[in-house]
């Protein structure tokens, strides 16, 4: 794991109107050293003159790593995942800007979190995220969840689903167990 | 895991036997009787390891010397009593009146297996949260009491709760995850295997699979979220959610399940 005051997610956050070479995609780290400066050729850096950076920046939180962060699982839902309605939402208790989305349009809200992959995090900040962070469910049911989306040095996304709560194994004697078939070979096994 | 012809994996026979061996086979007692010897928890009788696994769901693990190879133990492979329980297993029955736990009756302080005369029980290594835990219980508290050798019981009498201050021993906030999961109605068997404190399963583990893995961190302490990942990502690949469990002292216990969202890759 990259050490967490390492050179890459130093110069992660691009410094406004800066030369940063937007490390945050290898890709884009490749490209540098083939074609020289990386800003200079896509026309200088433009993800701090995107609009949604900006908003994100004018979030209250003071976190610049994590803003960046936030910026890229914007673009990784927005761009890569054609989801709906994806918007940055800054919780100031958290010092976090979190994105509410759509995976698809008749779909609910879901709360992405995201968070540089490298920090330290204990229990009870992970489950002050999910107090505060989440949406109240639709169904009183419903556990309370968010979605962390841990961001790493090179930008890889990955998505973890944070339940506020015991999810319950399947009690026995459910009919899905039943029928499956690693459950028929065990009990041919067992009363053999 | 071989079955018992009684249903029980692992555990065979009807009939009830000496507990130790050597000592005359006792009358049947209502509660199981855990046996305490050099701070493992052992359990010999084939009745009362069947009824643990059985009535209450503490499954322990059988670490008698397997069978010799040839005619004499052609029929029954596998390990075999005693049943050894872990010392949140022993604690939990103790504390909710489900078995006795006592020393091994007869055994002094020279202990089985000879050697040199064993320190008194308290101060054994091995001892744990299951005994009377030093740090935490007062002089004459609660937990088991007696001396050693003496066939004295245990108090049924619950060890005090640790101050809210002070952090909670590791050992003290495993106990109280499972606990609390084994509470619920839940099997619990550790979770080693799976680089967690426990593995819960939601039917007999002989006829289950786990669904979770449990971690038991301390709640205010930060950790690499890597390793939480690496732990997440581990349970994935096994069909597992991973389980954040928090059991503070006097309080609900809180979990937090992580899962890896398949969907997103």
């Amino acid at each position: 794991m990259e050490p967490a005051a390492g050179p890459g997610w130093r110069g992660l956050c691009p410094a406004p109107g800066g030369t940063d070479p937007g490390r945050g995609s290898s890709a884009a780290g490749r490209e540098e050293k083939a074609q020289g400066s990386w800003s200079g050729a896509a026309g200088g850096n433009w993800i701090t003159a995107h609009p949604t950076f900006t908003e994100m920046m004018s979030l209250d939180v003071s976190d610049s790593t994590q803003v960046y962060a936030a910026f890229l699982v914007y673009l990784d839902l927005l761009e890569g995942r054609s989801w709906h309605e994806v918007q940055p939402v800054g919780v100031a208790e958290l010092q976090l800007v979190c994105l509410h989305a759509r995976a698809k349009e008749q779909e609910g809200l879901q709360v992405m979190v995201p968070v540089p992959a490298h920090i330290l995090i204990s229990h009870e900040r992970l489950r002050e995220i999910l107090k505060k962070a989440s949406l109240p469910p639709e169904d009183p049911d419903t556990l309370l969840s968010v979605t962390l989306a841990i961001v790493e040095t090179d930008s890889t996304i990955v998505y973890y689903k944070m339940t506020d709560g015991f999810v319950m194994p399947d009690p026995p004697g459910d009919t899905e167990d039943v029928d499956n078939k690693q459950w028929r070979k065990k009990r041919k096994k067992l009363f053999k | 895991m071989a079955a018992g012809p009684e249903g029980v994996p692992g555990v065979c026979g009807g009939g009830e036997g000496s507990e130790t061996p050597g000592t005359p086979p006792d009358a049947l007692t209502e509660r199981p009787r855990v046996r305490r010897h050099r701070g493992r928890f052992l359990v010999w009788a084939p009745r009362a390891a069947r009824a643990l696994r059985e009535r209450h769901r503490v499954w322990g693990a059988l670490v008698g010397t397997p069978p010799r190879r040839g005619r004499a133990g052609a029929g029954a492979a596998g390990p075999r009593l005693p049943l050894e329980l872990s010392p949140e297993e022993a604690r939990a029955l103790r504390e909710s009146g489900g078995a006795t736990v006592e020393p091994v009756p007869g055994v002094g302080e020279g202990g089985i297996g000879g050697g040199g005369p064993e320190p008194p029980e308290p101060p054994l290594p091995q001892v744990d949260e299951a005994e009377a835990e030093p740090e935490e219980t007062p002089p004459g508290g609660g937990g088991v009491v007696g001396g050693v050798g003496g066939g004295v019981i245990e108090a049924l009498t619950p060890p005090p709760l640790p101050e809210p201050s002070r952090p909670s021993s590791p050992s003290e906030r495993r106990f109280r995850v499972f606990r609390e999961l084994w509470g619920r109605g839940l099997h619990v068997t550790p979770g080693g295997k799976f680089g967690g404190d426990f593995l819960v399963y939601p039917g007999p583990p002989s006829l289950f699979h786990a669904g979770a893995v449990a971690l038991c961190p301390c709640s205010s302490q930060a950790q690499p979220l890597g390793a939480l990942l690496a732990a997440a990502r581990l349970g994935t690949s096994v069909r597992k959610s991973l389980l954040l469990c928090s059991a503070p002292p006097g309080g609900a216990m809180a979990v937090t399940a992580l899962t890896w969202r398949a969907d997103l890759t």
